[in-house]
């Protein structure tokens, strides 16, 4: 440490860093698969640098601002495309890490985890569009910058959905929870399309249009100097997902750390032996549900502001799924573990399996031949992203049997304390 | 015997048509050594989770040092000064040893959810002095040196006594073990006789013990309750409860029984 910032320890995250950060700016600047890959590599860079065996705390810090704040920004200016999928990875990792306070902590398998998305998103949609106007009446729609008393107000609203999901359900264990969690997913998602009549709430299967940006002040004032046709909107949302993925994480850590958290893992571990060491069952589990859907509602907000769109299918079952495949891809319990598992999974859909499908598009439309076979034979239905579901359920079987604690496996050593001056068996005596 | 720490009177508990637990009585005074014995099946452990609110019973009181908490759930039982461990040990297995007890005494806590959420100076030392006080009680039962370890991983004797410190953290006024030497060899008994005795002796608790081990009984209590389907059959000190014909008889059976009470006559 006396030599400054860079101690031998830290230094293989940071050459890593810099090396895969000059690649992704200067290199594969493009949208092909090598680019993708150059892009992902810059992100394994975050997930080192957070690994606390691989460096320091100061150089962390500065690895972290590097990609994330520089390097990221810079990439996504010269191709959006990666910008949007940061905020995408973003969104889900807030929602992976409030999912994770449920299924990884206190053990409560919730299926209908999206639902909390939606509640927040529409919350949002209807407060700040034509169409909530018509239906609020006067001093609607709510100036785009309400975004932000919004978002406190979908903490608030999603928590009370939490806990009223929460309530009838908390009897209830194991596979009988996860259906009733369902259920409520659905029912949320059903009230959605069909509350279009007899009044008009959510608009019904076409959604709401036209939802307020916020900051787009801001986000006119960098257009002016740079580069023309860059939507500068999306690095305003960057910019409040990275803020929002920090608070996030933080409270996360908190909780785990404190006796909130340790009520959870021990009602995870043995719910009668937490009652009998008087951890409420009813109030924790409550707690629970509250601070997951909380993380949801938030980000639901984020996300009907992003797209200016919501209608039910963003919130279909496949998606709270997704979110859960999220957290057993990263490790159930795992604060790293839901980012890097949201990375993936976001990554996989919204890049690989699509450049797949584009680069076999591209061999067929050239008439590209292997063998004297030509790829223009090639049926359309062998595109990567038809078959999105099945490789996804390959790689969750896959991770299943060779790393069934997830890629990042939790590591439930919130307190360390120095034994070194402890004498084994002694004491009682 | 003036106040008695526990008292309970005429507990009953029927599971359908069996009478688990019939019209029990039972007291426990401060700094007592206090064990309940009978065969399998004699309703020791529904006993235990009835007076801990694991069950609700179907009649009786439960009090505890003057207060009634009878029906109480099992975490306000445990908030009331009355802690427990289990006969099939129920550790949170997938935390570390240190957690485990840290657990135990978040009861007494009183910095909240966003207490945790800002870190305030109240939730830092709560849980600074949580810490510290876990360790004690690791010292106390021998396991300091393992406090980063899981739970899960720890041999089966240091499980029992982990279950012990567990409970100890909740500061408890009254101790019940669920057959605290269970499966241990003479050597880890001897161990747990000797915490048993420093749980009364240091710390000023009163301990019910469940237990098989005749010998560890008889050495340990200060009075013995005999208990054979739900019923209390005995109660006194160990040469009485030894002694007893009915309880002779249940271990035993009616014939050798017979021939027992014939040559002591």
């Amino acid at each position: 440490m006396a030599a400054g910032l860079l101690s031998p320890r830290s230094l293989g995250v940071v050459a890593y860093a810099i090396v895969t950060t000059a690649m992704a700016l200067f290199v594969f600047t493009g949208s092909g698969l090598v680019d993708t890959a150059a892009f992902v590599a810059l992100l394994v860079s975050v997930h080192l640098a957070t690994d606390a065996a691989r460096i320091d705390g100061a150089t962390r810090f500065v690895v972290l601002t590097l990609v994330l704040v520089v390097a990221l920004p810079l990439v996504g200016v010269r191709n959006t495309f990666y910008l949007d999928v940061a905020t995408q990875v973003g969104i889900y990792a807030v929602l992976a890490l409030g999912l994770n306070i449920v299924v990884g902590f206190a053990g409560l398998l919730d299926l209908g985890f999206i639902a909390f998305f939606a509640v927040g998103a529409y919350l949002w949609a209807i407060l700040s569009s034509a169409h909530g106007a018509g239906l609020l009446g006067p001093g609607f729609p709510l100036p785009p910058d309400a975004f932000f008393v919004a978002i406190l107000v979908a903490v608030g609203i999603a928590a009370g959905f939490g806990i009223l999901l929460g309530l009838p359900v908390l009897r209830l264990k194991g596979d009988y929870l996860a259906i009733v969690t369902l259920g409520f997913g659905e029912v949320i998602r059903v009230l959605a399309n069909n509350l279009d009549k007899p009044v008009n709430i959510t608009n019904g299967p076409q959604g709401i249009t036209g939802i307020a940006q916020p900051l787009s002040g801001v986000a006119a004032t960098l257009a002016s100097p740079a580069v023309p046709g860059f939507k500068w909107q999306a690095l305003v949302y960057y910019a409040l997902v990275l803020a929002l993925v920090g608070i996030a994480v933080t409270v996360n850590r908190r909780l785990d750390g404190s006796k909130i958290g340790r009520a959870w893992i021990a009602i995870r571990e043995d719910e009668i032996a937490a009652q009998a060491m008087g951890i409420p069952l009813v109030r924790t589990k409550l707690v629970a549900f509250a601070t997951g859907a909380a993380f949801a509602g938030t980000m639901g907000v984020v996300f009907a502001a992003k797209q200016t769109f919501v209608s039910p299918e963003s919130f279909d079952f496949n998606q709270s799924i997704g979110v859960l495949a999220m957290i057993v891809f990263g490790g159930l319990g795992s604060i790293r573990g839901a980012m890097v598992g949201a990375a993936m999974v976001t990554i996989l859909n919204l890049q690989i399996l699509k450049a797949l499908s584009a680069g076999l598009n591209h061999l067929r439309s050239t008439g590209f031949e292997v063998f004297g076979w030509s790829f223009a034979n090639l049926p359309t239905q062998f595109e990567p992203s038809k078959y999105e579901r099945l490789v996804f359920g390959v790689i969750l079987i896959a991770m299943m049997l060779h790393r069934p604690r997830g890629l990042v496996p939790a590591d439930r050593r919130t307190i360390r304390v120095d034994t070194s001056n402890e004498t084994e068996r002694e004491g009682a005596r | 015997m003036s106040e008695a720490l526990l008292e309970v009177t005429d507990l009953d508990k029927s599971f359908g048509g069996l009478k688990a637990v019939d019209a029990v009585s039972f007291a426990v005074p401060e700094k007592a050594i206090v064990s309940v014995i009978g065969p399998n099946g004699a309703g020791k452990t529904t006993f235990f989770n009835l007076v801990t609110g694991i069950y609700l019973p179907d009649g009786g009181r439960v009090r505890l040092a003057g207060r009634d908490i009878t029906g109480l759930r099992a975490d306000r039982v445990a908030d009331a000064g009355l802690a427990r461990t289990f006969q099939n040990i129920r550790l949170f297995a997938g935390m570390t040893v240190l957690e485990n007890v840290v657990v135990g005494h978040s009861l007494r806590l009183t910095s909240g959810y966003f207490g945790a959420l800002f870190r305030t100076a109240r939730f830092r030392a709560e849980n600074a002095a949580s810490i510290a006080r876990a360790l004690d009680l690791l010292r106390f039962v021998g396991l300091a040196a393992k406090a980063n370890e899981l739970a899960g991983n720890l041999p089966y004797g240091e499980q029992r006594r982990l279950e012990v410190a567990r409970a100890l953290a909740t500061e408890p006024r009254l101790l019940l073990l669920d057959e605290p030497a269970a499966g241990m060899n003479p050597q880890e008994t001897e161990g747990a006789k000797a915490l048993i005795l420093a749980i009364r002796a240091q710390l000023g608790i009163s301990v019910v013990l469940i237990e098989h081990d005749m010998r560890l009984v008889m050495s340990l209590s200060d009075r013995i309750t005999v208990l054979d389907y739900g019923r209390k059959i005995a109660e006194g000190s160990a040469h009485e409860v030894r002694t007893h014909p009915q309880v002779i008889e249940a271990y035993l059976g009616r014939g050798v029984a017979a021939g027992t009470a014939g040559d002591a006559a």
